[in-house]
């Protein structure tokens, strides 16, 4: 397996974040070309032809989401996510700290292809690094001139703004949550009523882009859709850069074409393998039910043989491919319990089932892991598990949050089904809260 | 516009019904009587629709889909299903999520047997719950009369949202993240003038107003609608009345016109110092002796019947109230003057609520009267300077206003004053007590031109009530408020085409559906399981 870069074309030279280095390589091609040689028209023609779609989790197209966005009467401003907040995922992070660039020209190329004049670049606050350096790189753009600044034939000025955000945030509903974060109200998303409104910001409308899906535009427009087709699936064309952590030797960032190959692959060779030789017991994609190692060595990197978002065989949401691994090493039902408290905290809080729920499970998966009189009857856990998994689907909650928090716990506990129940029958042996607990600590990338 | 624009077909558990065009699936539904709980849905409150306790099965266009009734619109055509098992299902769900944490004490809750959250859970919650007793917490005083349970509470955000919308003041609000969230306030508490609603709002009893702790439980409450006199706003109130026939407390009702579902602390909490405060006059008296109803009116008429008499109108009397006055000095020869009360100026809310500068519940529609009138009314001015000329030899003071509401008035020179107040607060060498609003039958005009309905909560604590009081100075015959309101309709152009029975007719219930002892009790009641004694019977 090889890697293929897109995104990440360049991440190695020195001095990858410069303006200088950045254009000497073909940067800000793609953003000239949609500026002065074609109208937005045309970039939106070009994006579809690339086929294109969504890396936040969603999979989206992005032509047609534009499209749509056009037939309901356009956005004011685009808003980039840079606050990714899923577990074990930095893709958008190292994005921004190694090549600010690419993502501010991918955000100036759909603006310009939604004749938005005005761009956000909501940062995570706490990452001081993706913040200091997306700042400079704006200041070196701005005074190049490619921002806040009429540009090419087409005489569009695209205003940038850098906005820090709280983090992290809710797994899911980014889309509506990042605007309010802008106008400062709580980290809340709003409860759909039906209509395909768009998302408002201070009453504009707007629309939300995941960092990386807007990093991929550059390279579009100027190598042509063409090469980018040329990758990938019909379905998914393209590459998709997959973080890769926890106990595995070369944790790090891994852009790779889609479909060619699998997790197994990626692991065996990309990342080095499992650390000191050990077993690979789970790993815990974003939004997928955790899986047991086997299970995952054959599963191709391709969105489109998940039931989310390909509506392929294998169940589950493949979410932006992110994966955390873990050794033979850990206990499934500590790492389960530790996963959902953490999710528990990242909720907004809004909706009952999910702020009530992940409580009750977290004090039931504790009671389990204690065991002893207290114990509990795992089907009741499971039962728990599905109403959660089934929160959004069915009209309990706003967003998907709980379903990822509930079908990465229901994935640890089936891994391990022989221990869950023998924790369940009396007598098990208390476990030690302060042992250390050996996931994902720290991870050391490449870059 | 035609109307078939602006209703639309829809199905109801397979009843076809119509429906308006924009309402929400829970309006129409609430509309046709089909009751879904909605714990963090207000209809003065904006709709996050976050307690997904009113998931009910919709099938339009779309097909067939789970939706929350608050903030979906109905749509020709939609098939609402609300009966079948599986939206059954994930309300008792959502309910049973909402009191996992709950504190289960609505024996001792003040809000029992009126709790949105007991209705729910009674109607659509799960039959049957392993519940682990949540630990009653500290209890936390926001505000005087207000006090916050957080145990109780289950994070529906109606009150943050009020204070953001309605009142403006911000005191309370949300903070923290998951399973941490919770309803604070700041270091000063909650002291605005409208957060007594925020106990009416309230739908889990977590704010609640520590005097109904030691009150009688809701479902042993006669209502009664009428309209607060403690300012002309005229907000439509409840009166809610015991069984020993004491007024215990006061709520706001829907009235989109006047004041839509709010009411100010001052009218809700203020009424009882005044109402059952023990400096009220029980009967007449001289400034040596209590004396007979009968024996002062006659004092009274004898004395009137002189020259050089006046009548000081007060706002604080009703339309019907004020006109028998009006007559009965205009048979005595009498010249009329109006109190005016100082004006403390409007305070209005973010929300559309006010509060008038006025504190007097009628100055409108007395001054209206003395408009119409053939003889001519003076002000205060007026009478200072007739006073002042010695053209006063008897005056007859009419006050009836709360105690911090006094008239101010050099009265030297008058040789005989006859008082008609609440309380006694000054020397005089007739006192008559008056009735207060809440044991009145009349109409009050508020600052908006609207005619108000004021209607007796309980029986004139004097014996009888200022209606009377003035019948018998005017030497006419006992009638009834409605009555001296048809021949005042027949006088007035004003008033044409009004009566108390079409005010009364007007009068709008309450859409939370939360008149003293619920629905629930209902239930329980058709159930067996809950007795009530009606004491009026």
């Amino acid at each position: 397996m090889q890697e293929r870069r897109w995104l990440l074309e360049g991440v190695e030279r020195p001095d990858a974040d410069a303006l200088d280095v950045y254009r000497r390589n073909g940067g800000y091609d793609g953003a000239w070309r949609a500026f002065d040689e074609i109208d937005p028209a045309a970039v939106i023609d070009e994006v579809e032809a690339a086929g294109l779609r969504g890396h936040g989790g969603a999979w989206r197209p992005v032509a047609a989401r534009w499209r749509a966005a056009g037939a309901l009467g356009g956005v004011r401003a685009l808003l980039v996510d840079v606050s990714e907040s899923e577990s074990g995922r930095f893709r958008d992070r190292k994005l921004a700290e190694r090549l600010p660039h690419r993502l501010i020209e991918g955000a100036l190329i759909a603006a310009h292809a939604l004749t938005a004049d005005d761009v956000y670049l909501c940062v995570r606050a706490d990452w001081r690094r993706a913040r200091s350096v997306l700042g400079h790189a704006m200041d070196e753009a701005r005074a190049a001139g490619w921002i806040d600044r009429a540009l090419g034939r087409s005489g569009h000025a695209v205003r940038l703004h850098l906005h820090p955000v709280p983090g992290p945030l809710p797994a899911r509903g980014t889309d509506q949550l990042l605007p309010h974060l802008i106008e400062c109200s709580r980290p809340e998303p709003r409860a759909s009523n039906g209509t395909n409104d768009l998302p408002t910001l201070f009453g504009a409308p707007v629309l939300v882009h995941t960092a990386a899906t807007l990093a991929f535009l550059p390279a579009i427009l100027a190598r042509g859709s063409g090469a980018f087709r040329e990758l990938g699936s019909a379905d998914f064309p393209g590459t998709v850069a997959i973080s890769v952590s926890g106990h595995i030797r070369r944790p790090g960032l891994f852009e790779v074409e889609i479909g060619s190959g699998s997790f197994g692959e990626l692991i065996d060779t990309l990342a080095g393998g499992v650390v000191d030789e050990t077993d690979l017991l789970a790993v815990f994609p974003g939004g997928a039910p955790a899986l047991d190692g086997d299970a995952l060595k054959s599963l191709q990197i391709d969105p489109g043989v998940w039931s989310q978002p390909g509506g392929g065989e294998h169940e589950g949401s493949f979410g932006c491919g992110t994966i955390v691994v873990a050794d033979d090493a850990v206990t499934p039902l500590d790492l389960a319990a530790r996963w959902l408290d953490h999710a528990a905290q990242l909720g907004c809080g809004q909706c009952p089932v999910c702020r009530e729920g992940s409580v009750w499970l977290i004090q039931h998966l504790q009671r389990l892991r204690e065991g002893g009189v207290t114990a509990i009857d795992p089907s009741a856990l499971q039962e728990r598990l599905e109403i959660l998994a089934h929160g959004e689907g069915e009209g309990l909650a706003i967003c998907g949050h709980p379903t990822v928090a509930a079908h990465v716990t229901q994935g640890l506990l089936q891994i391990a089904p022989e221990h869950v129940d023998s924790q369940a029958s009396a007598g098990a042996t208390p476990i030690d809260d302060d042992a250390p607990l050996r996931t994902a600590d720290s991870i050391h990338l490449r870059f | 516009m035609p109307p078939m624009t602006a209703r639309c077909h829809i199905e109801i558990d397979d009843r076809a019904v119509e429906a308006t065009r924009g309402q929400s699936v829970l309006e129409a539904l609430h509309t046709h009587g089909v009751v879904v709980p909605a714990l963090c849905h207000h209809p003065g409150l904006s709709c996050p629709a976050t307690c997904r306790s009113c998931v009910v099965q919709v099938e339009g266009q779309g097909g067939s889909r789970m939706v929350t009734a608050c903030n979906h619109t109905v749509a020709e055509g939609m098939i609402i299903r609300t009966e079948d098992s599986e939206s059954r299902s994930l309300r008792s769900r959502a309910l049973a999520e909402m009191v996992q944490r709950h504190a289960m004490e609505c024996p001792i809750c003040p809000a029992s047997g009126e709790c949105e959250l007991q209705e729910a859970i009674g109607g659509h919650g799960p039959q049957a719950q392993a519940h682990e007793l949540a630990g009653s917490s500290e209890r936390v005083a926001l505000g005087a009369r207000l006090h916050f349970e957080a145990g109780r509470c289950i994070q529906c955000s109606r009150c943050a949202r009020f204070e953001q919308e309605v009142s403006g003041a911000g005191q309370v609000g949300i903070k923290g993240r998951g399973p941490q969230i919770e309803i604070t306030t700041g270091p000063a508490g909650v002291d605005h003038p409208l957060s007594g609603n925020l106990v009416d709002l309230c739908p889990a009893g977590a704010l609640v107003d520590p005097a109904s702790t030691v009150a009688a439980p809701a479902w042993t409450l006669r209502s009664v609608d009428t309209t607060c006199g403690s300012c002309a706003t005229g907000c439509a109130v409840r009166a809610d009345v015991d069984s020993a026939g004491q007024v215990t407390r006061l709520r706001p009702r829907l009235d989109s016109d006047v004041n839509d579902w709010w009411m100010c602390d001052e009218g809700r909490f203020g009424f009882d110092q005044e109402l059952e405060g023990r400096l009220r006059l029980p009967e007449p008296a001289t400034p040596d002796e209590e004396t007979a109803w009968h024996v002062a009116v006659d004092r009274l008429r004898r004395r009137m019947a002189q020259p050089r008499s006046a009548v000081w109108l007060s706002p604080f009397l009703t339309l019907e109230e004020a006109s028998v006055l009006i007559d009965a000095a205009t048979t005595w020869g009498a010249r009329l003057f109006l109190w005016s009360v100082e004006d403390r100026g409007e305070m209005s809310f973010p929300g559309g609520f006010r509060i008038s500068g006025s504190r007097a519940p009628n100055t409108t529609g007395v001054g209206r009267l003395r408009e119409a009138g053939e003889t001519s009314v003076g002000t205060t001015k007026d009478l200072q300077t007739a006073i002042g000329e010695d053209q006063v030899g008897q005056l007859l003071m009419c006050g009836g206003g709360p105690a911090g509401v006094r008239p101010r008035l050099d009265r030297s020179g008058v040789s005989f004053l006859a008082t008609h107040n609440l309380v006694s607060y000054e020397k005089a060498d007739l006192v008559l007590p008056a009735s207060h609003w809440l044991e009145k039958d009349g109409t009050f005009v508020n600052d908006r031109q609207q005619l108000r309905r004021v209607r007796p909560a309980r029986a004139p604590m004097a014996g009888q009530t200022d209606l009377e009081l003035f019948l018998q100075l005017a030497g006419r015959e006992p009638t009834s408020a409605a009555e001296i309101f048809r021949e005042l309709a027949s006088r007035h152009e004003w008033l044409e085409g009004s009566s108390h029975a079409q005010l009364d007719a007007n009068q709008r219930t309450h859409p939370q559906g939360v008149a003293a002892g619920g629905a629930w009790v209902d239930t329980l009641q058709r159930q067996g399981l809950l007795v009530i004694e009606d004491p009026a019977r």
